[in-house]
């Protein structure tokens, strides 16, 4: 008899031990993004799409790890490792041409390629500008009816008594998130800057760093944008849209940044009625896409591209296909490609500014 | 026998789930225990922030380590223990790597200083020793602008806000000889401006800033060129010339007004002080150090304040949320901090914020009540939004501060009776007056050189013929020529006879008024460790009654006494209320060991 409790005893014990040990391996998959636990996947995720990544991770059944990280970051991160392996995860969803611009880096140092085939764009969202609706018309006014980034950099720092609003206190201050570590921050600049020099003759995608070497008045342009821009909006890690929200817009005049982020964000807060959203002219998309490392986790693809993985990706602002629209998000129309110039382009353009504006 | 063996496999299965699901909290752990309270089994993560959210972040903390919330990763838990910490002195422990835990309260996991102009400070001083960032760019919780408070009839004369207010509005009222007779009151007296010390106090270094650069004309972008051109600075001489005293918390300031405010003096006693929009609500609300003591009742001002939001643009104090990447913190706090800052994010957490006047750093809560226009604030300012300088300028800034604040005038009034002598630190032997004197000397760095310092000492039949109350042994004059003969008697000084509290403070404060130099903050500091023990002299009422009504009216005056309770047997109450008569403030040493602090901080008010 007693023995038989001893024994039942000594079960109940392990299983209490058994508990405990699962326990912490089911939490030590989080621990990090270096190693991974058997069978899980590792994923890193750009800043950007954080809340679909984290829907993936949940919808996985504990068969994904999510990272959460810069682009700029996961880019370095990937353009410096020896190999795909030595990267620490198995891939990278991100917005595009990021994945084309890390091949790039790559390639000129003569690395080895480390993605498979990356996919088809996931989901979408328009690069858009924010702007305080009650200088919206006086910029409308002074762009010639619609505002677009090209006039943006015109009249940028300028005050509105100078554009003809005397009444009007503050100067044109512009705003987009540090395009060196931000996924977005890059695409809006890219976005800014084709304003400025593309044409129908040369479309924002055929644009190369040649076109602003041979433009004489682009520096002046360039600089007249990015100097007018709030050093607070361009530190590494800051959200400039939600920063304008949360100084009530004292700051900013306009915020350029994703639909994705800003149209839902605008549905949620009471400041929705003093802002106007503004689909420029120039059309351009950010085109999330996921880019498998090479030799990683087969079975990540299937969770980050997926139903489910459009199912979160609708659910958090941005456009799929076949997906309902959230709060915020429009129907206008985006390019058959993505509007901006390529991944080989934007990495000059990042150069250049690093060397003129910071980094 | 198949009932025991059913009764043994539920126990197992409760022991399972328990295992499996509870974290590792214990009771003491969850609930918290007094101070920091006891993080039990749990990992501590110790959070430094500025003392206007103690209260606020106190129970947010118990929240989270009561909820799931704090069940980390590896199966512990976190549990938050938050601490007071000025900005300005949590930045300069933490550029000398966070020294002695003991004294200064365990080393910070997160540090949630009032504004990130403090970070840029500090990451700026670690840059000078070669050494890494210690703070992070990081998002803030929370909000408030800075704003010019003024009392409604003055706002209201300005014409505010049908005109806009500016700091150059400020200046030109300054230094109209007419004061506020050029608006028909000329029964305010001159435009007198309360401001804290920009080296402690974040509304004061927002002020600063926006002061100069209310002086360039810019809003972005405030230079070194700026700071040394001639007409900025004068500019900035002439907003600080209107200054009453400085100090190290806004606090001094809305308990001072709001005692006047009692006594129906508040329109004398200063005309404008440079605060935080929370600051407008809770004095407004009857609260004006925003902390409610027990059995405290609010009681709303007979004459409320207005936040003024200037005209050239204003800073937020944006409560940055930095996990401090510094030698002491480890992942598992890492984790913990990052956790309690997604709680504090949360809609029902920053609903809390709202309500306890700052703006939410979640912007999808809305800006609402008690931020409305009743309360004396304007949810839909500041309009302009003054960009936070390099740091390189912030630290160059504070430097030109001390070079264009108002200059002081002040005479050290130390207590020499026999009780002085008795230990003041155990550990070391030093007595109560060896502990004073080395406070006073360390102090004197604090002044700048044309600072007008004098030191007087007091007790009982003091002189040759050993029938004076107090003595002057150096007369005031500019610290330049009086710094080492001020170092070499105090060190000379040795403990005798009784304390004559009121006399002494009496003539300190008359010597003082009758050489009154309304160019300088004019100041006693009284440092004593007894109460009044002159049998000739035991008339306080007297005594504040005089320094009460030299302190009030339009043509004030004013002396400030700024007192310093030192040692366990000082009369706290009977400071307090000398201090309070003159528009000052009471500083409490109780503990000996505390003054070289205490005494950094009275000086912060020059």
């Amino acid at each position: 008899m007693i023995a038989k409790r001893l024994l039942a005893l000594l079960v109940a014990a392990a299983m209490v031990l058994g508990a405990t040990v699962l326990r912490s391996s089911v939490f030590d998959k989080k621990n990090n993004g270096t190693t991974s636990a058997k069978g899980v996947a590792r994923l890193a995720c750009a800043t950007e799409l954080a809340d679909a990544c984290n829907a993936i991770e949940r919808a996985s059944g504990g068969h994904v790890q999510v990272i959460i990280e810069a682009a700029g970051d996961t880019a370095q991160r990937i353009v410096s490792a020896p190999d795909a392996t030595a990267v620490g995860i198995d891939g990278w969803l991100t917005l595009a041409p990021w994945p084309q611009i890390v091949s790039e880096r790559r390639q000129r140092a003569g690395d080895p390629s480390v993605f498979g085939t990356v996919s088809a764009r996931v989901a979408r969202s328009a690069l858009v500008i924010a702007v305080r609706r009650d200088r919206e018309q006086l910029l409308a006014k002074r762009c010639a009816g619609a505002i677009t980034w090209r006039c943006i950099g015109t009249v940028a720092g300028k005050s509105f008594a100078d554009l003809g609003a005397p009444t009007v206190g503050g100067t044109v201050q512009p705003a987009h998130p540090e395009p060196v570590h931000s996924g977005s921050g890059l695409l809006v600049l890219g976005q800014a800057v084709a304003s400025y020099l593309a044409t129908p003759q040369r479309p924002a995608e055929a644009l190369s760093s040649n076109d602003w070497i041979n433009r004489d008045a682009f520096p002046g342009w360039f600089q007249n944008l990015e100097s007018a821009i709030p050093r607070a909006a361009l530190t590494v890690g800051a959200d400039p849209f939600v920063q304008w929200l949360q100084t009530g817009l004292a700051g900013e005049t306009l915020v350029g940044g994703l639909e994705s982020e800003i149209g839902p964000g605008l549905a949620k807060t009471a400041l929705k009625t003093k802002v106007a959203v503004v689909y420029p002219s120039d059309v351009a998309s950010a085109d999330v896409v996921f880019a498998p490392l090479q030799g990683g986790n087969g079975d990540l693809a299937k969770f980050a591209t997926g139903a489910n993985a459009a199912m979160a990706f609708a659910r958090t602002g941005w456009r799929v296909a076949g997906q309902t629209r959230v709060d915020g998000v429009t129907t206008s129309p985006l390019p058959s490609g993505n509007g901006l110039p390529s991944g080989g382009t934007l990495d000059a353009l990042q150069t250049l500014w690093k060397q003129q504006v910071g980094g | 026998m198949k009932v025991r063996k059913v009764l043994v496999a539920l126990l197992a299965c409760v022991l399972v789930a328990l295992a499996a699901c509870s974290s590792k909290h214990t009771g003491a752990a969850a609930t918290g225990g007094s101070g920091l309270g006891d993080p039990g089994k749990c990992s501590a993560v110790d959070v430094a922030v500025s003392s206007e959210k103690i209260a606020l972040l106190s129970d947010l903390a118990r929240n989270f380590n009561r909820s799931n919330d704090a069940k980390l990763s590896n199966g512990r838990c976190a549990f938050v223990r938050v601490q007071s910490k000025a900005s300005g002195s949590a930045m300069s422990l933490l550029a000398q790597g966070w020294p002695d835990p003991t004294v200064n309260g365990p080393r910070p996991v997160v540090w949630s200083p009032a504004a990130s102009s403090w970070a840029a400070i500090l990451n700026q001083r670690l840059a000078a020793k070669q050494q890494p960032a210690m703070a992070p760019p990081s998002d803030p919780f929370m909000l408030t602008p800075l704003v010019i408070a003024m009392p409604k009839p003055m706002a209201d004369a300005l014409g505010y806000p049908q005109r806009p207010v500016g700091y150059a509005d400020i200046l030109a009222l300054s230094r109209d000889p007419r004061g506020w007779g050029k608006y028909g009151h000329p029964e305010w007296g001159p435009f007198r401006l309360g401001k804290t010390n920009p080296n402690y106090s974040t509304s004061a270094l927002n002020a600063t800033i926006a002061q100069y650069y209310a002086a360039t004309g810019k809003t972005k972008g405030l230079s070194l060129e700026d700071l040394n051109n001639a007409k900025v600075r004068q500019f900035a001489r002439g907003v600080e010339a209107s200054v009453v005293h400085y100090g190290d918390i806004t606090m001094t300031f809305l308990n001072n007004w709001f005692r006047n405010d009692a006594r129906g003096t508040s329109l004398t006693y200063v005309s404008a002080v440079a605060i935080e929009e929370k600051s407008v609500i809770d004095y407004n609300s009857g609260n004006p150090d925003g902390i409610l003591d027990p059995g405290e009742q609010p009681r709303k001002p007979r004459i409320p304040l207005v936040a003024i939001y200037p005209k050239e643009g204003t800073l937020f104090s944006d409560s940055p949320f930095i996990v401090l990447k510094a030698p002491w913190v480890n992942a598992t706090q890492r984790e913990g901090a990052a956790r309690f800052q997604a709680f504090v994010k949360r809609p029902d957490a920053q609903r809390t914020v709202l309500r306890a006047g700052f703006r939410p750093g979640n912007p999808s809560v809305p800006v609402g009540s008690p931020i409305v226009a009743a309360n004396g604030v304007d949810p839909n300012e500041p309009q302009t939004l003054l960009e936070v300088p390099q740091p390189t300028v912030l630290s160059a800034l504070l430097d030109r501060w001390a070079a264009d604040r108002k200059r002081a005038r002040v005479l050290l009034l130390l207590d020499i009776s026999g009780s002085m002598g008795e230990p003041g630190n155990k550990t070391t032997g030093e007595t109560k007056l060896d502990l004073a004197k080395s406070a006073t000397i360390n102090a004197l760095s604090q002044f700048e050189p044309d600072d007008q310092v004098g030191l007087r000492v007091f007790s009982t039949d003091l002189g040759p013929s050993q029938n004076q109350d107090s003595l002057d042994l150096v007369p005031i004059g500019p610290l330049a020529s009086n710094r080492e003969e001020i170092v070499r008697r105090v060190q000379d000084l040795t403990p005798t006879n009784g304390t004559p509290l009121y006399t002494a403070t009496q003539d300190a404060y008359n010597t003082m008024s009758g050489s009154f130099d309304a160019q300088r903050i004019n100041a006693v500091v009284l440092l004593t460790d007894g109460r009044n023990e002159d049998a000739r002299n035991s008339d306080l009422e007297g005594l504040l009654r005089t320094l009460r009504t030299q302190a009030e009216g339009e043509s004030a005056k004013p002396v400030r006494i700024f007192a310093i309770a030192y040692g366990a047997d000082a009369d706290l109450q009977t400071l307090r209320r000398i201090a309070e008569a003159t528009n000052a403030q009471v500083y409490d040493a109780s503990d000996p060991t505390t003054i070289s602090k205490v005494f950094v901080s009275v000086v912060s008010n020059f």
